[in-house]
């Protein structure tokens, strides 16, 4: 068996905390029976180290990690394979031994705060519950201890936070508390499966720096799960790319990020929205991660791998679809599992991932087209009521005043963390739901409430693509019957033989086979469901698409496919895009426009060039610091606390409670909107005397 | 002609549904999650042995539910034709043996004997004496056979049972033994049912295999009536009980706002009354109908069937309450989704959304929850009739058996063979189609799906 070295030839051979060795693991499928899933794995982490393990959905990471904690669930076996945890083998040890390693030796935090901790028991209580297994304390000794802990992962007046549920705490908050669980037995390992996922990025950030600090505080080794490049950047000491439940690469961070070897480490950073220059195609893998019941015998990315020319040659080919390559050393502690790559030809990343040449940037400030959709001074107030009588006590303010403009063959994107009222948007524009307040205009006349044909083309002018693309097709109906739903509703088409073949050209359109007609939404992979979901909305020629995170359920390979083809429908048919997205790469690769919210109102907008190079509003600044990037090495802005309720936003400036240049002046009214340049303007008081 | 063809309306009504079963069986076979999930069902053992039994009872309840009136013989100088007022069924025309050999009082099983002394005349003088029965081993010279005739009767059904068995085996296994139905469930669940068919065949026609009730009539008879009697009640019930809980459930999830305030009210309001109690008022009330208006029936049987399916609607009327609270809370869910947003954005009608993309994404709550209250129902009725406010008393049911049975068992010795009949047919039947529902809800729960 081959093992990757742990360190660099440098530092002296020390013991590594953690040593994985040929671990191989099978799921159970009905009418099958046991096939390998993840195969072969080796890898080892010293003590105080951080070890990333990078990968796409369904590449084996979380099983993996699973495995160590011993916590696997039914229908999956460990079939081969060792674990030394401090020279002990743990993958052999009865359930009652593993029951005090977990704790003690190693503890796991999962990615879902808000279901891992149990709503009926008090934070105290499930803190204490550990501690009184590990440590065996009890009473008031127990208490201090676990105000202790609390403190330790940043959360303000401890004592009182024991007696709350976790109801009563943010989704950081939650994430932090699960931290505190995790430390109280003084863990030396870690295992984090995506920490973060779920969290927004000011949030991400605080709570990556609290494992850091947490980390070099008590030389801890962490075993970090994630998909996102950014995030191990920060993070990782080094960095194990898996595919298919292979492990392909293992490197030093700096290596790994200077020049990545394996054909699919270089395709994942081609396929990253902020490696590529605006206007040109996103790298997009083809096809998507074969199925662990359909696994290739020779290279399991031989199907996918466009690398250099090699391919080309019939008998590297062959070699590639028929030999497995084995894990190997590629020189400086750099592992690849690849044939042909990592001999030292570094300059090919650039090379063959960037397949198209850029295509002709449109110049954003000649726009003379007047915008297809505009709205002024939207508001969507939604009433609390309470009592018997269902009395209105007050209005959730989701969205309060904002105003924008739709062009055609240009994309507006309409950023924000969760809870800012960005998706209340996009439904209020479909009028999915009741506009308090406002003005719209289609293609500059203003609309009219209940005028039977205005809205019959407004139904077809504006279409929408959802977030998840396993909840927006109904399963229960045939991809043409999804396709022919909105031509007949709209009479768009009389027959249905005449939709069935426009249907047809609509899936050829985004990407599909035509056969693909008759077939049901569980057949297809969540890519290729987004594309039957966009193809939908195209359905009816629309004029707008509203898209509201379109890809943010999707693996980043997946995620550059979708966004080619947006942008390509987009050239194509002139359409106008409203970007919803919490995704900075995303909009900095789709969008000309950007406007950034933050409880129900814009605080910056602008040309997206000019709000990512030079955001004026603090909140702008501080939400593009904590965006982790693969570069890094830039300054964070650190924000304290997070969004507020938009049932009661804070008086004055909405931002002033969190913001680190906040004045007195905040505290007293809300900043008019001022003009910092070309069609860039901010909502804060520091540019209000700075006219430019 | 020598009959004339009586159409009750229960027959109606247990026909149609029999013919929408098939025809949503012929739908769910073009419609392919549908098509799937029936191939999960037929895989498994125990379903298809359940659904054997199950067939096995409908048989004999649609035999039970084609009635007609026997012409009667000519009176001289007669011109018209005149018929019976007593309408028979197919199955009492087949049983006919059985439901004419009646003793004068109880006799225990494959007895020859009565059950209770009788003073008989002879030349020696009055005594008391175990008389033989009319017709129970009546063909018997010797009572000191009968043993030996039992066992020989037995052992032909026995031996029958295998044959047909084999026969059917042969069949299947030689036409498509590759595909992956479950033919070792019905081919069990045959043998079962052969083995007891014919071994009774066998029997029945020279003895009471379940022996005979106070009024000395065939308990076997008696029970396979009331196989009719359950299936109606388990049947005719959800179909009045289907459209409502349907209906509300999708109205008050879908729309929400007072339709659901109102519906909610509704549903609460009579889950807060005693289930009992509403039913036991209600069938007194239309019974005091039905006795004030004689001129409304030709045959008791019909007044007999106006009170089942009065019953039906009652039971039907009272249940919907849980199947619409669990199809609201599904389509609270659902209309949430984003593809009934997608099709909202589009101007989809209500109608059709509900039509379209609620009601299939609801289908397999429906499946499940139905054949689960039918086993409910059977046993409401059993319930209900021993209470003495279920069927007509010249109904046959499973429920009306017990509750005669219940005096029966105070005798000394205790006659216990009507009980045990009715208890095992419908244990056996409500016992298939729990089986069957479990094995449904395997099959249909999109959870199990992937």
């Amino acid at each position: 068996m081959i093992m990757p070295n742990p360190h660099p030839s440098s530092a002296p051979p020390t013991k590594p905390l953690l040593d994985v060795r040929g671990l191989a693991l099978s799921i159970r499928q009905e009418n099958v029976g046991w096939i390998p899933a993840v195969s072969d794995l080796n890898f080892t982490i010293a003590a105080g180290e951080t070890f990333a393990l990078v990968g796409e959905s369904g590449c084996g990471k979380s099983l993996s990690a699973l495995a160590l904690m011993r916590l696997l669930p039914a229908g999956v076996r460990i079939e081969r394979g060792e674990a030394h945890v401090l020279d002990e083998e743990i993958l052999r040890l009865s359930e009652a031994e593993m029951r005090q390693r977990r704790g003690r030796d190693m503890a796991m935090i999962f990615q879902e705060p808000a279901t891992s901790l149990n709503p009926v028991l008090t934070i105290g209580q499930q803190i204490g519950e550990s501690l009184q297994t590990h440590l065996g304390e009890r009473g008031q000794r127990l208490r201090e201890h676990a105000a202790e802990l609390l403190a330790q992962v940043g959360i303000n007046d401890p004592l009182r936070r024991l007696s709350e549920y976790p109801f009563q705490l943010s989704g950081g908050m939650k994430q932090r508390v699960m931290i505190a669980i995790a430390l109280a037995s003084s863990p030396r390992l870690l295992i984090a499966d995506e920490p973060t996922t779920a969290l927004d990025v000011t949030v991400q950030s605080q709570i990556l720096d609290l494992l850091q600090k947490l980390q070099a505080e008590r030389g801890m080794s962490l075993l970090l799960i994630t998909h996102d490049l950014g995030v191990v950047a920060r993070m990782a000491d080094r960095v194990g790319v898996m595919y298919a439940g292979q492990l392909v690469e293992c490197a030093a961070r700096a290596d790994f990020f200077s020049a990545p070897r394996h054909p699919y480490s270089r395709a994942l950073f081609a396929a990253l929205p902020e490696t590529a220059r605006a206007g040109e195609r996103l790298a997009a893998l083809p096809g998507q991660v074969p199925a662990f019941s359909a696994m290739p015998s020779g290279c399991r990315f031989a199907g996918r791998c466009g690398s250099g020319d090699r391919l080309q040659v019939a008998d590297d080919r062959k070699r590639c679809l028929e030999e497995a390559p084995l894990l190997e050393e590629r020189g400086d502690g750099v592992w690849v599992r690849c044939h042909f790559q990592g001999t030292g030809d570094r300059c090919q990343v650039a090379d063959n991932t960037r397949r198209d040449a850029p295509q002709d940037e449109l110049t954003p400030d000649t726009c003379p087209l007047p915008p297809e959709l505009a709205v002024r001074g939207l508001k969507i107030h939604f009433p609390i009521r309470k009592g018997i009588l269902q009395r209105v006590v007050g209005h959730v303010r989701a969205v309060d005043g904002i105003s924008l403009a739709l062009t055609p063959g240009r994309t507006l994107a309409l950023v924000g963390e969760s809870g800012c009222g960005k998706t209340t948007v996009g439904r209020a524009l479909m009028r999915m739901l009741p506009i308090t307040e406002g003005d719209l205009f289609w293609q500059g006349q203003a609309v009219v409430a209940r005028d039977k044909a205005q809205e019959k083309i407004l139904r077809q002018s504006l279409q929408m693509v959802f977030q998840d693309p396993y909840g927006s097709l109904n399963p229960r109906m045939s991809v043409g019957e999804i396709l022919l739903e909105g031509m007949l509703a709209l009479g768009a088409v009389r027959k249905a033989q005449e939709g069935r073949e426009r249907a047809a050209t609509l899936l050829e359109q985004v990407g599909l086979k035509p056969e693909s007609l008759d077939r049901y939404p569980h057949e297809f992979s969540g890519g290729q469901r987004q594309r039957i979901a966009i193809a939908r909305a195209l359905a009816v020629s629309p004029r707008v698409i509203i898209c509201d995170e379109p890809t943010s359920a999707l693996d980043v390979s997946v995620q550059a496919q979708i966004l080619n083809l947006m942008k390509d429908l987009q050239s194509g048919l002139n359409l106008a895009y409203l970007f919803i997205t919490h995704n900075f790469a995303v909009v900095e690769y789709l969008a000309e426009e950007i406007a950034v919210m933050y409880l129900g109102r814009i605080v910056e907008s602008g040309t997206t060039a000019a709000v990512l190079t030079a955001p004026a509003h603090p909140y702008t600044q501080a939400l593009l610091s904590a965006v982790p990037r693969i570069e890094g090495g830039r300054e964070i802005i650190r924000l304290a606390g997070e969004t507020p309720s938009p049932a009661h936003p804070p008086v004055g400036c909405h931002f002033h409670p969190r913001c680190p240049q906040a004045t007195p002046e905040c505290r007293q009214s809300y900043p008019p909107s001022t003009s910092v340049g070309e069609g860039h303007r901010v909502n804060c008081f520091l540019y209000q005397g700075a006219k430019v | 002609m020598s009959f004339q063809p009586v159409l009750l309306w229960s027959d109606v009504l247990l026909w149609l549904l029999v013919f929408a079963v098939i025809g949503l069986g012929a739908y769910s076979g073009r419609a392919r999650h549908l098509r799937r999930s029936w191939k999960r069902l037929g895989k498994s053992n125990v379903a298809t042995a359940a659904a054997t039994l199950l067939c096995a009872f409908l048989l004999v309840g649609l035999l039970d539910s084609l009635h007609y009136r026997q012409r009667l013989p000519d009176a001289p100088g007669q011109s018209e034709a005149v018929y019976a007022v007593e309408a028979l069924s197919a199955l009492d025309g087949l049983l006919s043996h059985l439901r004419e050999h009646n003793e004068r009082t109880y006799s225990a099983p494959l007895a020859a004997r009565a059950f209770v002394m009788e003073t008989e005349e002879t030349t020696a003088g009055v005594t008391r004496v175990y008389p033989r029965l009319h017709y129970g081993g009546a063909h018997l010279e010797d009572e000191s056979g009968k043993a030996i005739d039992v066992a020989r009767r037995a052992l032909t059904g026995v031996g029958l049972a295998l044959l047909c068995t084999a026969l059917v085996a042969g069949v299947v296994f030689r036409r498509k033994p590759q595909s992956d139905f479950a033919w070792r469930g019905v081919l069990s669940a045959l043998l079962v049912l052969f083995l007891v068919a014919c071994t009774l065949s066998q029997l029945a026609g020279d003895y009471h295999v379940f022996g005979t009730d106070k009024v000395g009539q065939d308990v076997l008879y008696q029970t396979l009536k009331s196989i009719r009697t359950a299936l109606v009640i388990g049947l005719v019930t959800t179909l009045v009980m289907l459209p409502l809980a349907v209906a509300l459930g999708i109205v008050a999830g879908y729309f929400r706002g007072w339709a659901d305030d109102v519906i909610q009210y509704l549903y609460t309001v009579l889950n807060s009354i005693p289930g009992v109690l509403l039913i036991a008022a209600s069938v007194l009330m239309m019974q005091v109908v039905i006795d004030t208006h004689p001129q409304w029936f030709s045959t008791s049987a019909e007044r007999a069937d106006l009170r089942l399916i009065a019953l039906c609607v009652i039971l039907g009327v009272t249940s919907w309450t849980g199947l619409a609270r669990l199809l609201r809370g599904e389509t609270l869910k659902l209309r949430e989704l984003d593809y009934i947003q997608a099709a909202r954005a589009f101007g989809v009608s209500s109608v059709r959304v509900i039509t379209r993309h609620i009601l299939p994404n609801l289908m397999h709550i429906v499946i499940i929850s139905l054949v689960m209250d039918f086993s409910a129902l059977v046993l409401a009725e059993a319930v209900l009739s021993y209470i003495g406010i279920g069927v007509d008393p010249s109904m046959h049911s499973f429920g009306s058996m017990i509750n005669n049975a219940r005096m029966e068992l105070s005798r000394e010795p205790a006659v216990w063979w009507s009980l045990a009949a009715a208890f095992s047919f419908m244990l056996v039947l409500v016992l298939a189609a729990n089986l069957f529902a479990d094995a449904m809800r395997d099959a249909f729960d999109p959870r199990h799906e992937g």
